[in-house]
This record gives structure tokens, sequence and C-alpha cells, in this order.
């Protein structure tokens, strides 16, 4: 089996600060991975360096076996690489459906055709409207975004992302600032993805977390400070030093 | 939610791309002035020809959210294409002339977006504005060629179709003007609904979602910059044939500003903006500097800053909040609000 995703020695700095340490992080088809760690901890960073949003300092990156390193983010994309964001990055004055649909077009590489596509535009707004529906949101599917509560912006996002059909989806706090209803539905829909999809989501709800995750990497200044099963790292007492300590008892 | 439900929601969506009826009111305006004011023809083709580059202007401003200060660098290197292929090659067969200064706008839009697209902001403001004015310096320069700051004349256009003459009643620049703002209307009109045109609108509302879905940004970006500068460089060409003549104001600063004013005026992301900004500019200026020319800037000036802070989206963002109720699609919002309930 081949990693869908991996990197080597990869660091990145902001002039003397290192935010990312030497990772060495490997993401195997039908990966159910969560990235933890304390506020400050790099992880968004690590995400934004697996996408391209950011050039690392050193060290390689490779997607489906092939060195992406030096890829930019949307080409990442193309080819299967899809994240959400832990800020909402959606088209505010476009309706929620818009939003799905220019996702689908693009995943189909329409996006770009300056021809009439009224037939192909339907196709793919009803499957961003039976995407919608399934996360409760056909009701709002012709209002802006800018109109819908934060929590189901959040939704939203998540939405976008899925419509891509990804192979490695990365997920950054999808369900920070979501009321729980409607998070545990979230994590519903996360968990039911399509078994060979390989997913990593960053989040600081334990209960979320253990119930989701099979596999779980700590990161602690930048560096991973260990990987294991939920068990193990529940039981690893660095982990419940810098961590789990912390946020169980503070 | 049943199906029924679902098309009518899909339809509602799908509604906001088809003509409306509204939209012949700018054509028979056009009409109606051709056979009751023929008076003002001459004026009305300057009109017509300002829409143009307005509406190329729009596409880049309200569209796709680059604002720029140097538009008017594409508008003068259509006419001076236009003026010069007419004077110093000899060939002023109209439509051969458009043509190519249309062509001449788009590879000027093309090298210079491929340079002052990779900025953003207050930097593209400010490299579009330095690239205008070397422009405007170098058709001053080539004097031979452009006539420098005397202007370019001696353009004798041949008649339209072979068998029109542009005539002193402004009969023919009228209906010219008119039919190519007519073509160009249409190509916007159908562009601005593929899926490039609306991923063009997503990257204005979040470059970084767009990418994020896999649009590559940049190349859209120069798609779309050359579009409205080739559009802007047949205005120009447009605007040399019905006058005979180019000038350095063709490439001035100026000219950029005052179409953005008119944008303002109109408003912005619609394109019907240009339809009305541009009359009420030319007829506000027409009166307004009629007794003391000397206060035209004073009126604009209030006229803008009344705009800003009071109408922002100019007078088609009024019409539009007037008449805003009327816009909701009547089968589908009434379905929703079942749904909901
Ligand atoms: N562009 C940047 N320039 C300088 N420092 C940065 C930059 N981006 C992030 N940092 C710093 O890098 C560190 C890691 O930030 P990052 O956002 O990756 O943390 P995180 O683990 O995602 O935190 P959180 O849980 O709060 O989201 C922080 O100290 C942050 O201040
Ligand atoms: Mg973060």
């Amino acid at each position: 089996m081949t990693a869908l995703l991996a990197t080597q020695a990869l660091c990145k700095s902001f002039g003397p600060l290192v935010v990312t340490d030497h990772v060495d992080f490997v993401l195997w088809p039908g990966a159910r991975h969560a990235l933890i760690g304390p506020n400050g901890a790099g992880k968004t960073t690590f995400v934004n360096l697996l996408t391209g949003n950011l050039r690392p300092t050193s060290g390689t990156i490779s997607l489906l076996g092939e060195d992406v390193t030096s890829l930019s983010f949307d080409s990442r994309v193309r080819k299967g690489l899809v994240r959400t964001f832990q800020i909402n990055q959606l088209l505010m004055a476009l309706s929620v459906l818009e939003n799905v649909q220019l996702a689908v077009l693009e995943r189909e590489r329409v996006g770009s055709r300056p021809l009439p596509a009224v037939a192909v535009q339907r196709r793919a707004a009803e499957e961003a409207l039976d995407l919608l529906e399934a996360f409760g949101l056909a009701e709002v599917a012709l209002d802006r975004v800018a109109t819908l509560p934060y929590g189901r912006q959040r939704l939203v996002e998540v939405v976008v992302a899925m419509a891509m059909r990804p192979k490695v989806l990365l997920l950054d706090e999808p369900a920070a600032g979501v009321p729980p209803s409607d998070s545990r539905k979230m994590m519903e829909l996360i968990g039911s993805l399509p078994g060979d999809m390989a997913v990593l989501i960053i989040e600081h709800d334990m209960d979320l977390v253990f119930r989701f995750a099979q596999e779980i990497t700590v990161l602690a200044q930048g560096a991973v400070l260990c990987q294991g099963n939920p068990g193990q790292i529940v039981d690893n007492p660095l982990v419940r030093e810098v961590y789990l300590g912390t946020q169980s008892h503070g | 939610m049943n199906s029924s439900l679902k098309a009518s929601i899909i339809d509602a969506h799908q509604r906001r791309d088809r003509l409306h009826p509204y939209e012949v009111l700018p054509w028979l305006t056009a009409a109606l002035i051709f056979f009751l004011f023929p008076q003002f023809l001459n004026l009305g083709a300057h009109v017509l020809v300002t829409i143009i580059f307005v509406l190329s202007m729009d596409l880049l401003i309200g569209y796709a959210g680059i604002v720029t200060l140097g538009h008017a660098a594409f508008y003068g290197a259509g006419a001076y294409a236009a003026g010069i292929l007419c004077v110093s090659a000899g060939i002023n067969e109209p439509f051969t002339g458009l043509a190519v200064g249309t062509i001449v706008g788009g590879v000027v839009g093309i090298l210079s977006g491929l340079m002052i697209l990779r900025t953003r902001g207050l930097a593209l403001l400010i490299l579009s504005l330095a690239l205008l004015l070397l422009l405007q310096e170098a058709a001053n320069q080539a004097s031979a060629w452009t006539g420098g700051a005397d202007g370019l004349s001696g353009m004798s256009m041949a008649p339209l179709f072979g068998k029109y003459r542009f005539g002193l009643d402004g009969k023919v620049i009228y209906l010219y003007s008119l039919g190519v703002l007519f073509v160009c209307w249409l190509f916007l009109r159908m562009l601005l609904a593929t899926p490039f045109g609306r991923s063009v609108v997503g990257i204005r509302e979040n470059a970084v979602r767009m990418a994020a879905i896999g649009a590559n940004v940049r190349r859209r970006e120069l798609a779309i910059f050359t579009i409205a500068a080739a559009m802007a460089g047949l205005a120009g060409a447009l605007a040399a044939q019905i006058d005979q003549f180019v000038s350095l104001n063709m490439l001035s600063f100026e000219l950029s500003g005052m179409v953005l004013v008119i944008l303002a005026l109109g408003g912005v992301s619609r394109l019907y903006g240009a339809f009305l900004g541009t009359p009420v500019f030319f007829i506000a200026q027409d009166y307004l500097s009629k007794d003391n020319p000397v206060y035209w800037n004073f009126w604009l000036g209030l006229l803008l800053v009344a705009i800003v802070l009071f109408a922002r989206g100019g007078v088609l963002g009024i019409l539009a909040r007037g008449f805003g109720r009327m816009r909701l699609q009547p089968a589908a919002s009434s379905a929703l609000s079942q749904a909901r309930s």
C-alpha cells in the first residue's frame, strides 16, 4: 500500500520562530487521523504546508507517490488534496447553492469554460442541492452565505469540500463555532465518508477526536510529540503533561 | 425534501441568468432617440461608445474585483491602432479598424496583465497608472506615427458596409455605435453566465476559496483582464473612427477617472450601471457646465460625495432597492417558506 500523503523532515520557520520542526508524517488510504496539540502548536501551519498555502523552509511533501513540494495550492487540489479552513473562506455574496455548485464545476474541470453550459450548470446545481440536503442546508440553498449564522457557514465550508470528492481531506477545526447539535451531525457525516478517502482532522474537542480518530498525532511546538491509536495517546504521560493535562483539568 | 420542491429551487437558481423583459428598455430608448431627437445623434454616438468603454471597466471592477486606474491605456491603444491603420497604412474599412483595435487592446492587456496582476490592491492600482502614463508618453514621443500632442488627424473612413458614409447628421455613426454596443452587450451577457464568468465573480468574492476548489486564479484573472482590455480597445477604435481623430487625452488618467466616476454613478457590477451612468454623466456635465464651466468639477465632486455617502450602488442601486421585492422568484420563495414552517 502506498501512502496518499507523506512528509519527510518538513520544516517551517517564520524568521527565528520554528513553527514546523522536522515532521515525518504519513496518511494512508482510509485513514481517520486526528492532529491535536495546544494552541499555537503549529497545526494550521502544518496543514498550510501540506496544501501549498505555505512553502516549507526545508523537507519534502509527496501526494499519491509524487513529489508535490513545489506545486501550487490549486494544482494540489486538482490532484485530490482538499482542505477546509479554520476561518471560513466562502463566497459571501453568492448563494449557498452556488458556493457548492462552483466546486462541482471545478471538480468536473469545466469551471474555466467560457461558453454557455446551461445543462452542465444545472446538473452541478442538482448535485450541490443533494449534498446540501444531506447536511440539512437545502432550505437555505438560495440564501446568500452572508445571511447565515456562523455555525451554518461552517457547515457550508465542509459541504464545499465534500463536493470536491477529495482523495485526501484536511479539516481544520471544522466544528469550531458550530452549535453542539449541528457538530454531532457534522461528525456523523464526516465519519461516514467513503472508506478509501483519507481524512485528517484538527480538533480541540477531545470527545469528537476520540469518537472519530483511529490514529492521533500530537504536535507540540512544531514537532511531533507522539503518535498512536487513541488508547496509546490517552495513556502517554508526555501527552498528559503538555496537552491533555492542561485541557482536562484546566 | 420532495423532488418538485428541489426542481423549483434549481429553477429559481438558474433563472438568474435568463433575459428579463426590462432588458429591452435601453434598446427601446436608443431607438426612440434615433427617431425623435435627430439633433442629438452625434452626442448619442459618443454616449454609446463610452458605454462600451464603461462596460469593459465594469467587467474588471464590478465582476472580477480588479480595481485599476489604467484602463484608458487599452482604450487609447485601440484608438491609436485604428487611427494609424487608417492614416499610415491607408486601410480605412471600419470593421477592419475595429478588429485591429480590439486585438491591439487585447495584446497590450495581456502583456500588462502579466505584469500588474502579480500584485493586489494599492500596488496594482499604482502599477496600472504607471503603465498608462508610460504609454501616454510613448504616444507623445512617437509623433511621426501618432501626431504627438497635436493628435492624429486625417482619418477618413470608408463607408460602412461599402455603402453608408459617416455623414454630419450623425445617423450612421449612431447606428454603427449602437450595433457595436449591442454585440458587446450580448457577448458580456453570455460570458457572465458561463462557468468561467461565474468563477470570475467567485474570485472577486474570495480568491482563496476559488483556489481551494482547484481554480487557477491567476490564469482566470489574466483571461478576464485581457477580455476587458480588448473591449476597451474596441471602444477606443470606434471612438477614433466616429471622431476621425485620436488625441493623447484618450490615454489619460482623467479618462480612466471619468469612467470610474460613471461606474460609481450608474452602479458597479450590474451591466446596466454603464447604460444609466453614462447618459446621466453626459447630461449632468452638459447641464451643470452650461452657465459656468468652472463649476462643473464642483458639482461633480458634490454628486460623488452624495453617491458614496447615501447611494452606494449608484442610480441602479437605488432602483434595485425600490424594486427589490419584485425580483424574488414567487414560486420558489413560497415553496421554501412552506418547507421552512
Ligand atoms: N504568517 C505567520 N508569520 C509569523 N508567525 C506565524 C505565522 N503563522 C503562524 N505563526 C505562528 O506560528 C505558530 C503556530 O501557529 P498555527 O496557526 O499553526 O497554530 P495552531 O496549532 O493551528 O493553533 P490553534 O490551535 O490556535 O489554531 C504560532 O505561534 C503563530 O503565532
Ligand atoms: Mg489552527
